[in-house]
């Protein structure tokens, strides 16, 4: 046979499968198309002003990875879908005589054709959108955007490698497929009819326990940094759950429905019950994992967009001063710097307001009970309910945090505890102070900046009468890092009046002035608030750009196998509407027939995805605390909104992917 | 009483290409009167199934006059034609058109369920009608569980179950054996003493034969009809079939 033979056949396949082939085209074109993009991202050279871009460098090209990895799996998945649709077609192609060769080559031409359409059209879009994509960024790192246009050829070839080997991919298992094809399937009765499917109990009930272990664990862990691992078991155990509810789970669910004899026998109920139980069965793996890329994609977008659309809270929370410098003042003459410092800023004067200053002692120690340790060497494997950050501070200092007037007698102490309780009347400090603990403050409002550990761990703020007679007793003493043991930090802050532009400025400046002024060879940390808030907005504006560029690809998965459950239902349901036409159901009646199982179908999957963000709440608002958000009534609102925004988006896709089922169903009549 | 009166029923299609117009039906005229079992035979492409859609209010007449138990269906509206065809109408198919996802039994209850009949007194229906039909032990099995004259038999009760005023069946033997073709005739003839009334649209002179009366259709208009009368099944078919002989010989002259 001649070469232009398969060519055509070739292309008339996919011509007439185009309801199929399109949308599959589509996605590959659109999953090239966003690496390709990605992989120009990260090869860019960005201009220096651009702070925190650097995250962008380092993790776009694991994006990409992920990209490319997802591709596959997926574009793996849906040839699968496409292939068995076509099962009838290569049987008649073996009875006329092909044998499985020639139906090889034929395969060959369309993988090819198809393939090359994609990749091509991909890697097109992708280049007009790859500057769209780069101005984008320059906009949310507010720099101005630079014209030129260039088309980096290592980003070109390769985005074509990668996928053209993820096709080479596809097509081995097609041909594998096709060589497995039986030209039997086509004399096998058009319509044997499938067994009922039996409710599978067991299944079911695991499915229901598995995911209240894995709830229960996500909504119990206190400690993310610790309990890393259990999260992860966690997520592991809500995957399994999901997939053993939405095959086993929805039959028996509605067995259960069936088996109530005035619910079932109802005009609304009837018909889409029954189908139910063959649809969840069949799709029940399906709908499983929309819902389980729904949850990746909520998670990952309502996480990045707390980040991002808090990042000025964020840095203020940990920054509350404009500029603030952090000493470990254990063995420096902290007043004569001070006066030195003032003189020197005196410069500056008609800038600088609220300047203050205070000492804190900060540690890590072991509770057990009301006994409190503090090892020269922390065993971080202990369990989180035993470690505890410490930080102590002198009454005078207090009152001038909080404004709050206190008097304590030498033994006498003040507790906060934040995120534990201390139910005990005394604190014995172990080779140290026993203190009686006055009271146990329920509130500790202060510009006191909190530092991130320790709003992840538990902590306790001591309030005692006298700093060094609390750190008498470990004088000398040292950590394994060669730091005092019980180090005290002296902070000295002031806000600054000109912008952010002015304080970034100034900051350098200040620094090298700092410098000189002390000791040599001290360390001292120097922030400025304006240079972390730059660096925070560049660094969450690049998550926020690779996550949403992720995402889209997560989106548009799950979108397209909803469109593919959607056209094969119809192909499937088209018989059986005609029937019930023919007995006498109303067309109204079908349509609501249809839309009923249709809701329930797909909504399924988003309320689930909803539920199971819910519970994964507690866990990501602890590990965004890691990265400095605080305010969980914000990220609530933004998990809420997040889903909402979700709910709307696939709520649409719904309906236009509904649109095209009712076409498929009505055209039998 | 007449159960369907058709006049000058007339029936075009037009191709989806080229908008070429195909005449499926002429100038049909009939009349159905209660209590009838009525056969209409004709080659493929005659216009039987044309007609059968047409009494069902499931397609339109282009032109013609047809009422079906009173009801005039050249005016009924989409709405109104479903609840009609539920209310009035019984069907039996060649491919039994039972649902997969359904047992028998709720195969036969759906025309009911739809109607919002309780489970109850969809209960009581059923019975007299199941061990009429001998179709009582299998009610909890799935149509794919049982054979082909068992799905018909369970089909037939679907269409009875609503008390229809008239049963419509296309080809109702052309998926059976002869053994199953036998007993579902049989059955049929049965179901019309009873005053039920059956048109039957078939291409076997056997079914036609169990008929009390047989239309033909060729090309889109009632070509010849014969009467039973008095004659035994064996005596009609003989009838039956040397009026096709008669049919197929006038053709060729």
């Amino acid at each position: 046979m001649r070469q232009g033979f398969y060519q055509k056949i070739a292309t008339t396949g996919i011509r007439n499968n185009r309801k199929m082939y399109l949308p599959y085209m589509c996605i590959t074109g659109m999953f090239v198309m966003i690496y390709y993009i990605m992989h120009y991202l990260s090869d860019m050279e960005y201009p220096a002003g651009m702070r925190g871009i650097s995250i962008l460098r380092t993790t776009m090209p694991m994006a990409c990875e992920i990209v490319a990895m997802f591709s596959l799996i997926f574009l793996f998945y849906i040839s699968t879908f496409l292939l068995r649709k076509r099962s009838r077609e290569f049987g008649l192609y073996r009875i006329l005589g092909m044998d499985k060769g020639n139906l090889c080559r034929i395969m060959f031409h369309e993988q090819l054709f198809s393939g090359l359409i994609s990749i091509a059209g991909g890697i097109f879009c992708g280049i007009l959108c790859s500057k769209l994509a780069e101005m984008l960024l320059y906009q949310m790192f507010q720099q101005p955007v630079s014209y030129a246009f260039h088309i980096p050829w290592t980003a070109v070839c390769s985005t074509a490698a990668i996928y053209a080997a993820i096709q080479l991919v596809l097509l081995i298992k097609a041909m594998w497929i096709v060589r497995r094809s039986n030209p039997l399937i086509l004399f096998s009765g058009s319509r044997t009819g499938e067994k009922p499917p039996k409710a599978n109990w067991l299944l079911a009930i695991a499915g229901i326990l598995i995911l209240a272990t894995a709830y229960y664990m996500a909504v119990t862990i206190e400690n993310p940094l610790s309990a890393f691992t259990k999260f992860f078991i966690a997520v592991l155990l809500v995957i399994i759950a999901t997939y053993l509810l939405f095959i086993a789970g929805s039959v028996a669910f509605c067995k259960l429905l069936q088996k109530n004899k005035r619910f079932y026998y109802h005009q609304k109920h009837f018909v889409p019950v029954s189908s139910m139980v063959y649809r969840m069965k069949r799709n029940g793996a399906g709908l499983a994992s929309i819902c389980i890329l729904s949850t990746i994609v909520l998670v990952t977008v309502s996480c990045i967009s707390c980040l991002y659309f808090g990042t000025e809270k964020e840095v203020r929370d940990m920054y509350p001063y404009d500029m603030e410098l952090d000493l470990i003042a254990n063995d420096l003459n902290i007043p004569e710097i001070q006066e030195k410092l003032e003189t020197q800023f005196s410069a500056y004067e008609d800038q600088i307001t609220d300047e203050t200053s205070f000492f804190s002692a900060q540690t890590v120690g072991v509770i057990d009970h009301h006994i409190l340790t503090i090892p020269e060497e922390m065993d971080w494997t202990l369990s989180a309910d035993h470690i505890r950050a410490i930080v102590v501070l002198s009454t005078e200092d207090y009152t001038k945090l909080t404004g709050e007037q206190v008097s304590l007698q030498p033994q006498e102490c003040l507790l906060y505890p934040s995120g534990t309780s201390y139910p005990y009347d005394t604190l014995i400090i172990a080779n140290g102070a026993t203190y009686t603990v006055k009271e146990v403050l329920q509130q500790f409002h202060s510009d006191f900046s909190v530092d991130s550990v320790v709003a992840v761990i538990a902590s306790f703020i001591l309030v005692v009468p006298d700093l060094d007679t609390f750190c008498a007793p470990f004088e000398g003493m040292e950590s394994r890092l060669g730091n005092p043991l019980v180090p005290v930090y002296w902070e000295y802050a002031f806000n600054l009046t000109c912008d952010h532009n002015k304080q970034i400025q100034l900051s350098a400046q200040m620094k090298q002035e700092i410098e000189q002024l002390l000791p040599e060879d001290t360390t001292f940390s120097w922030t400025s608030y304006a240079e972390e808030l730059e660096d925070s907005q560049g660094a969450n504006a690049s998550l926020f750009f690779i996550g949403g560029l992720v995402t889209l690809v997560f989106f548009c998965a799950t979108v397209l196998i909803i469109y593919y459950k959607q056209i094969s239902e119809g192909y499937e349901d088209e018989r059986n509407f005609a029937i019930m036409q023919r007995i006498g159901m109303k067309k109204t009646e079908i349509h609501q027939a249809i839309r009923t199982q249709m809701r329930m179908v797909f909504l399924l999957p988003v309320l689930f995805a909803g539920i199971h963000m819910l519970f994964a709440f507690g866990f990501t608002s602890k590990i965004l605390i890691l990265f400095g958000v605080f305010d969980t009534s914000y990220m609530a609102l933004v998990t809420f909104f997040s889903f909402i925004g979700f709910a709307i988006l696939y709520t649409i896709i719904y309906r236009i992917t509904t649109e095209s089922y009712y076409q498929i169903v009505s055209a039998a009549h | 009483m007449e159960m369907v009166s058709v006049t000058g029923l007339k029936k075009t299609y037009v191709t989806r290409f080229g908008g070429h117009q195909v005449e499926a039906l002429k100038n049909v005229n009939l009349s159905v009167e209660q209590g009838e079992f009525v056969a209409i035979m004709g080659e493929s492409g005659s216009g039987k199934t044309t007609l059968l859609n047409i009494l069902a209010a499931l397609d339109t007449a282009t032109s013609g006059s047809v009422v079906v138990a009173g009801q005039d269906l050249s005016t009924i509206k989409e709405k109104y034609a479903a609840q009609f065809r539920r209310n009035h109408l019984g069907f039996v198919f060649q491919d039994f058109n039972l649902l997969d996802t359904f047992t028998l039994e709720d195969n036969i209850y759906l025309p009911l369920v739809l109607n919002g009949v309780s489970h109850k007194e969809m209960r009581q229906r059923l019975q007299p009608i199941a061990t009429q039909l001998g179709i009582t032990e299998l009610l909890q099995k799935y149509p794919y569980e049982v054979s082909g004259g068992q799905k018909q038999r369970c089909a037939v009760a679907r269409a009875l179950i609503t008390n229809p005023k008239l049963i419509l069946a296309d080809e109702p033997t052309g998926a059976l054996d002869s053994k199953a073709s036998d007993s579902l005739l049989e059955l049929f003839h049965q179901i019309n003493e009873t005053g039920q009334t059956i048109l039957m649209v078939t291409h076997s002179v056997l079914a036609a034969s169990h008929a009390s009366r047989m239309l033909f259709i060729r090309d889109g208009e009632v070509f010849h009809q014969i009467y039973r009368g008095t004659d035994t099944n064996e005596q009609f078919y003989q009838k039956i079939s040397d009026t096709l002989t008669l049919l197929a010989g006038g053709k060729q002259a």
